[in-house]
């Protein structure tokens, strides 16, 4: 049923708006509303005080439409407002500060959704996205919520158009009958606004901005020395989104080999970043200290150990995984990358731009550090066993205690590795629980404290520098599967992507994952799409479509197809249109044959002396002629039979045209006789 | 005839939202942030799908209405019958004229689909004495997200003439014509027309005159002929003409009492049986002899367009026709009270003038 064709009754108010309609623009409107208080944060935002910022303004929102004296609803609203304040107050305490600045949104927003009267719902839509966007804010984007509430809100905004124009505008009597296509056609608008939301933010996504890091590094360039900060995409988020490598979904990444042939290990490492900076919710990769490279095309990071055999690995990258270079652990060499970002001694390389060229790696396979090897003086300085804000470290000490966490790094390790086995499940779902952030809930919930790969290694990096422990997190891939194509290779894709620690000693990095074995580089919730192939032992059987279907993926997440959607759209809609042509209008049936058999008919009838007059009636005509005694039967039924076809619409079939012509015949035998 | 087509322009909300949906993309660009990145795209979302969305073609629509005189100032109700042509359905559309629905809503069109007319009803009034050959009509429309607004102006060839408002004349001006009337020794002292005889109806006739039992009975349409205490041909002269040396743009409103006090009194004599000669006195003068339906519409169409002329001297010619007749009356729309043509009309004449009313 459409609103605007709601028949006319007595639930139409006066300005002849449908019920059902207003009926919509509330319930849509409560709903926009609804949603964007709940994505509030309840830690920074306690529900007695969000409750006290919204009851009171509902209240004197209804209360409005009752005819009380302004004075008094002005005094009301004081009174109720600072009861209610007082009460939260007291029942929880006082709020955060940007709480309180979102607070001042939230009674102007549940008055305007309560009222709802004339121009109420475009303010409390505003409000209320203000209300979101200060959720998003605080708490990070809710996609379910941000979604709800789009969908709600574009409903709302579309409601408040078709009542507007039932305001200003006189209803037409005349009433269309209820068809489905309107409806679709809303519901289709809704969608599209959806989409068109996605496809603007990944457009503003390409515009270069001038405070966002340049990740390709041509800043850098200009600037080797130059300590640079990266920017959020660099981030590593602990909820799941935004990770290094979170944008390559379901692709192949890299294929990995040796140029003898010989088989690689299944358990290798492919670091392509690090993140040094911690916070509860996410690590950032922290200041980098930018050189040359040593030579055109590669790079020497550091002389090999003696004793100790170099391996090589031939590294072949595709689509997305195209912008990192891929190292393993111990890396001695770099070859084959020209255009390199270097930051020699955190092991940071980057390519100043994106290229698929293969390049050659030089490694060794080095045993665990012994006891008497030392932790790197200076990453301790440089901060690498810094803590976040806002830690609860009691309850990291306490944790620590109970698994007997040592300051040796190597038992740390163990013990913390044994610690995190026994206490939290491998799963790729995000933790919840009652704690603000994941970390806290994958560490500290009562029951089923799960988590993957990121939070076993954030939780791991906390714990060792609380021991004092410099590390960092790195990430990249793990793992691999045979490759069919290519014996003795590896393919890594990003079902392999996985996160580690990385103990800094003096002389190497060392890596300590503390992810139970057999859940190691398993695709993490961002990369849930890519299903059954996330387990990296198992092949994968690509079918025929496997390929558009990364294609399409690949399109999809690339912010200038989007940008270029959107500009067909709008060239599209601004194409001047033709106008349509009528359809052929359904014609009175004039019957051309049976006339053209008629006119045969009077003419015979005119040779044998009987002319019809002009505007004489058929049935005139056949009564002179029947006065006369001059009408044959076989003409009687011939004007019966034009007269069936001409004004009863019969169909001039075989058997009236047999009609017409024995009494065409008739007519000619008239003359012949005479 | 005015060219069919649409504008689009923005709503004020539409106007705030792009606002905020600039600013907010600015702050993306300049900060970087993800999150203003979101709210511009949230804002900007649905002035994108309101531009694509929005039904720009409302002029590919045709709108039928039938002839119609009106009276300046009377209300009425128009039917038109109104058709969308183009690909997609119209929705949620306003439709009004400007020119007959001033302080009057538009009406809320339902549901338009192509090539299948609809037929509305409107409310209207003329306001001003005029006579156009083309209707304009306006259609708007914001569906679906109220950030643009747009505008179409169809129009359609078909006659409004909006007669001059009636004016109210005295009884002893209407009457002034039958002082000159030989009273039949029959007479009735009532003062309207009295039946006279039948007589067979004529095609371009007022069907109220029919008399329905005879013309049952005869089974052929015969019509009533009355006989009232007027004389049978009496004759309005309407001077348009300015006196000598008035500027241009005065004397516009006992001209438009002047063109009602003639059509009035032209009805009113119609309605008493008399037939009268009207000579319109402007730059083209022009005569009616207003016996029917057919000559009063084509005096009215004459009253709807007329204006005044400047002042300029008419042949003596002219005045034949009316000068024959035992009663005139002289109708000065022009303010020109002292013409030689009205001073040595013979017979007897009645100056109908505002003042004196």
């Amino acid at each position: 049923m459409t609103f605007s064709d709601a028949p006319m009754s007595n639930a139409n108010s006066s300005d002849g708006s449908p019920a059902s309609l207003r009926r919509m623009a509330s319930i849509s409107l409560f709903a926009a509303t609804v949603l964007a208080l709940s994505n509030l944060p309840a830690s920074e935002l306690p529900i007695p005080w969000l409750l006290a910022f919204t009851i009171p303004g509902a209240i004197i929102g209804s209360w409005s439409r009752l005819n009380r004296p302004r004075w008094l609803r002005v005094l009301f609203a004081i009174a109720l407002q600072a009861s209610a304040c007082y009460g939260a107050l007291e029942w929880v305490g006082p709020m955060t500060r940007p709480a309180a600045l979102a607070c001042t949104i939230l009674p102007p927003l549940a008055f305007a959704t309560a009222r709802n009267h004339d121009g109420d719902p475009s303010l409390a839509l505003f409000l209320s996205f203000c209300v979101m966007l200060v959720g998003v804010i605080l708490d990070g984007v809710d996609m379910r919520l941000l979604i709800a509430y789009g969908a709600f809100g574009f409903l709302s905004l579309h409601v408040a158009t078709l009542l507007q124009s039932y305001r200003t505008s006189k209803p037409s009597r005349t009433r269309t009958p209820i068809q489905a296509a309107d409806l679709m056609a809303t519901s289709l608008m809704m969608l599209s606004c959806m989409v068109s939301v996605f496809a603007i933010d990944r457009t503003l996504s390409c515009l270069p901005s001038p405070s966002r890091g340049n990740t390709n590094g041509d800043d850098s360039a200009s600037n080797p020395s130059a300590d640079r900060q990266v920017g959020l995409d660099d981030s590593f988020i602990l909820d799941g989104g935004n990770g290094i490598l979170s944008e390559l979904s379901g692709e192949q990444l890299a294929r990995v080999r040796r140029p003898d042939q010989s088989d690689i290990e299944s358990g290798l490492y492919l670091r392509c970043g690090f993140f040094t900076v911690p916070s509860m919710d996410r690590w950032r990769i922290g200041a980098l200290s930018l050189g040359p490279q040593s030579s055109p095309d590669g790079h020497v990071l550091g002389a090999p150990w003696r004793g100790f055999q170099t391996h090589e690995l031939e590294i072949e990258r595709f689509g997305g995984a195209a912008k990192f270079v891929f190292l393993p652990p111990d890396t001695v060499q770099l070859a084959g990358l020209p255009d390199l970002l270097i930051d020699q001694r955190r092991e940071w390389i980057r390519l100043k731009r994106p290229n698929q060229a293969n390049y050659l790696v030089s490694y060794q396979k080095l045993p665990d550090p012994g006891r008497r090897a030392s932790l790197s003086r200076v990453d301790i300085e440089l901060g690498l066993t810094n803590l976040p804000a806002g830690i609860d470290i009691d309850r990291f000490e306490q944790l620590l205690e109970e698994w007997q966490v040592p300051r040796d790094p190597r038992r740390a390790m163990a013990a913390i590795a044994d610690g995190l086995a026994s206490r939290c499940r491998y799963a790729r779902s995000e933790p919840v629980g009652p704690f603000a952030h994941r970390i806290e809930n994958f560490l500290f919930a009562d029951v089923d404290r799960h988590g993957y790969c990121m939070h076993f290694a954030s939780a791991a990096a906390l714990m060792l520098r609380m021991r004092g422990i410099p590390c960092r997190i790195g990430v990249g891939l793990y793992g691999g599967k045979a490759d069919k194509e290519v014996p003795s290779a590896r393919m890594f894709g990003s079902q392999h992507a996985h996160a580690w620690v990385e103990v800094l000693y003096e002389d190497r990095i060392f890596i300590f994952d503390p992810t139970p074995p057999d859940s190691r580089g398993r695709a993490t919730a961002m990369d849930r799409s890519s299903g059954e192939n996330s387990d990296p032992e198992v092949e994968i059987n690509e079918s025929l479509i496997d390929p558009f279907l990364r294609l399409l993926s690949t399109l999809i997440g690339t912010p200038a197809t989007w940008a270029v959607l959107l500009g067909l759209v709008i060239l599209i809609t601004l194409m001047p249109r033709r106008q349509p042509k009528p359809p052929a209008r359904q014609r009175v049936i004039t019957a051309p044959k049976a006339r053209r058999a008629l006119q045969k008919l009077l003419r015979a009838l005119a040779k044998a002396g009987h002319r019809r007059f002009p505007g004489q009636t058929l049935e005139l005509f056949a009564t002179d002629l029947s006065e006369l005694e001059r009408l044959p039967p076989e003409v009687s039924t011939a004007f019966t039979t034009y007269q069936e076809v001409r004004f009863g619409g019969r169909e001039f079939d075989q058997q009236r045209a047999q009609h017409m012509e024995h009494g065409l015949r008739a007519a000619i035998a008239m003359r012949t006789n005479d | 005839m005015a060219t069919p087509h649409s504008s689009i322009e923005l709503t004020a909300r539409g106007k705030v939202v792009l606002w905020l949906a600039g600013l907010a993309a600015g702050a993306a660009w300049i900060g970087g942030d993800d999150n203003a990145r979101l709210a511009a795209a949230m804002l900007a979302a649905p002035i994108l799908i309101d531009f694509v969305a929005k039904q720009r073609r409302l002029h590919f629509t045709s709108v039928r209405v039938a002839a119609r005189r009106t009276v300046a100032g009377a209300v009425f109700i128009e039917t038109f019958n109104v058709e969308h042509q183009g690909r997609r359905p119209l929705r949620n559309c306003q439709f009004y004229e400007p020119r007959s629905m001033r302080g009057e809503p538009a009406v809320l069109l339902p549901t338009l689909r192509p090539f299948e007319p609809q037929r509305i009803e409107l409310r209207q009034r003329s306001l001003v004495r005029s006579h156009v050959l083309e209707r304009v009509f306006v259609i708007e429309s914001q569906w679906p997200l109220g950030m643009f607004a747009t505008r179409s102006v169809v129009s359609t060839e078909t006659d409004l003439i909006t007669e001059p408002m009636r004016a109210n004349l005295r009884a002893d001006v209407l009457d002034a014509a039958a002082d000159a009337e030989i009273a039949p020794v029959d007479r009735s002292t009532l003062p309207g027309p009295e039946f006279q005889a039948l007589r067979e109806y004529l095609p371009e006739e007022d069907a109220r005159g029919v008399h329905a039992l005879r013309s049952a009975s005869l089974g052929t349409l015969v019509r009533r002929v009355t006989r009232g205490r007027m004389p049978r041909t009496i004759g309005v002269v309407l001077d348009l003409r300015r006196p000598p040396g008035q500027p241009r743009g005065r004397g516009l409103r006992r001209c438009e009492w002047s063109l009602g006090a003639c059509a009035a009194l032209v009805e009113e004599l119609h309605r008493r049986g008399s037939v009268s000669r009207v000579l319109v006195i402007d730059n083209e003068p022009e005569q009616v002899e207003v016996k029917g339906p057919s000559q009063m519409t084509e005096l009215m169409t004459l009253l709807s367009e007329a204006s005044l002329s400047m002042h300029h001297s008419i042949g003596p010619e002219l005045l034949t026709d009316v000068e024959s007749l035992g009663h005139c009356y002289w109708i000065p729309a022009g303010g020109f009270t002292r013409a030689a043509e009205l001073r040595d009309m013979p017979g007897q004449v009645t100056v109908i003038m505002e003042d004196e009313e």
